[in-house]
């Protein structure tokens, strides 16, 4: 998985070494400089894109996808959606790849998520601490996840 | 009764104070981390938001859709359903049962098991229909490895691999943009 993120920070450290505004960069590749800005920012371009950018930048698209940094997701516990798709962030959470306090976290979930979360809790296939989660909980949570333990 | 100044939700606010703690000094604010309510009840919509692909600056997201009576009951059934029911019940989508027709996939996705949401992301490939790209992060990356492989071999003319490529691993990503690169 991209971090794209890290991919805007490095489209804009490439851009500012070749000495150039957004305005600039953005009419050399025929697009606005609200998208450029908005992929500097984390947003996801085409791959079209993608390999204008390497080519204007001189480097590979590993270089510029950053693929050969072998990180994980990485997110902010205080906002743990910012700057990732919120699938992707679950997914990460329901499999493992993404280990975080889930009952620090808990509050910022949308309802059918803390329901994926909470399933995945219950079948044990999530480590949680659950004293914590519970004062996380609303009664039809609590009274699911406590059920039939 | 004392009060004590607290900021919430951005909000300047004044709470009663605990009897004891009358005597000390209470009027600290103490900053609680504004949470977006209106984000995370548009999330509530769930799974459909999920990755956001910017073509064009112009493009509106905020676009709200609901799920159907349908959905939003299953929805509610899921966390109660144990794995063999679950599975059941993909392949009744599958053989494109009357009874589930109509069901948001990408709302049952993290439900799933990940073997069931590679069935279900290769039957809507399959299908030649329109792919909800908000499965794609469920979808397993062998799978989509595997897509990938066929869709360089000619298979699945029609696949915006736009949507796809942020969740390819290393190795199918570089494929891909060879591949694409080549083209040009």
């Amino acid at each position: 998985m991209i971090d794209f993120v890290k991919v805007g920070n490095k489209i804009a450290r490439l851009r500012k070494q070749q000495g150039l505004s957004q305005e600039e960069l953005a009419e050399k590749l025929y697009v606005t400089r609200q998208a450029l800005s908005k992929w500097e920012n984390g947003s996801v371009p085409s791959i079209d894109i993608v390999l204008l950018l390497a080519k204007s930048f001189d480097v590979s698209f590993e270089e510029l996808l950053c693929l050969d940094d072998a990180e994980g997701l990485k997110v902010d516990p205080e906002d743990l959606f910012k700057g990732q798709p919120r699938n992707v962030v679950l997914n990460a959470i329901l499999t493992g790849k993404l280990v975080v306090d889930l009952p620090k976290v808990f509050p910022q979930f949308a309802p059918n998520e803390r329901w994926a979360l909470l399933k995945a809790i219950k079948e044990k296939k999530l480590p949680c601490s659950l004293p914590r989660l519970l004062m996380n909980l609303t009664p039809a949570e609590t009274h699911f996840i406590k059920g039939g333990q | 009764m004392k009060l004590k100044k607290t900021i919430l939700n951005g909000q300047t606010v004044y709470i009663e104070v605990p009897e004891g703690e009358e005597n000390g000094e209470t009027f600290e604010a103490i900053k609680i981390p504004k949470i977006d309510v209106a984000e995370i009840n548009k999330a509530a919509n769930a799974f459909r938001h999920g990755h956001h692909h910017d073509k064009d600056d112009d493009e509106d997201e905020d676009e709200e859709k609901h799920f159907s009576p349908k959905t939003h009951k299953l929805l509610r059934m899921l966390p109660f359903l144990d794995e063999e029911d679950i599975h059941a019940l993909v392949d009744k989508i599958l053989a494109s049962d009357k009874a589930v027709e109509g069901l948001d996939l990408a709302a049952m996705m993290p439900f799933l098991e990940e073997e069931d949401c590679d069935r279900l992301f290769l039957r809507s490939l399959e299908s030649g229909g329109e792919v909800t790209m908000n499965i794609v992060p469920f979808v397993s990356e062998s799978c989509l490895g595997n897509v990938i492989d066929a869709y360089i071999g000619g298979k699945y003319p029609n696949l915006d691999v736009d949507e796809l490529y942020p969740f390819l691993d290393s190795t199918s990503l570089k494929k891909l943009l060879q591949h694409e690169l080549s083209k040009e």
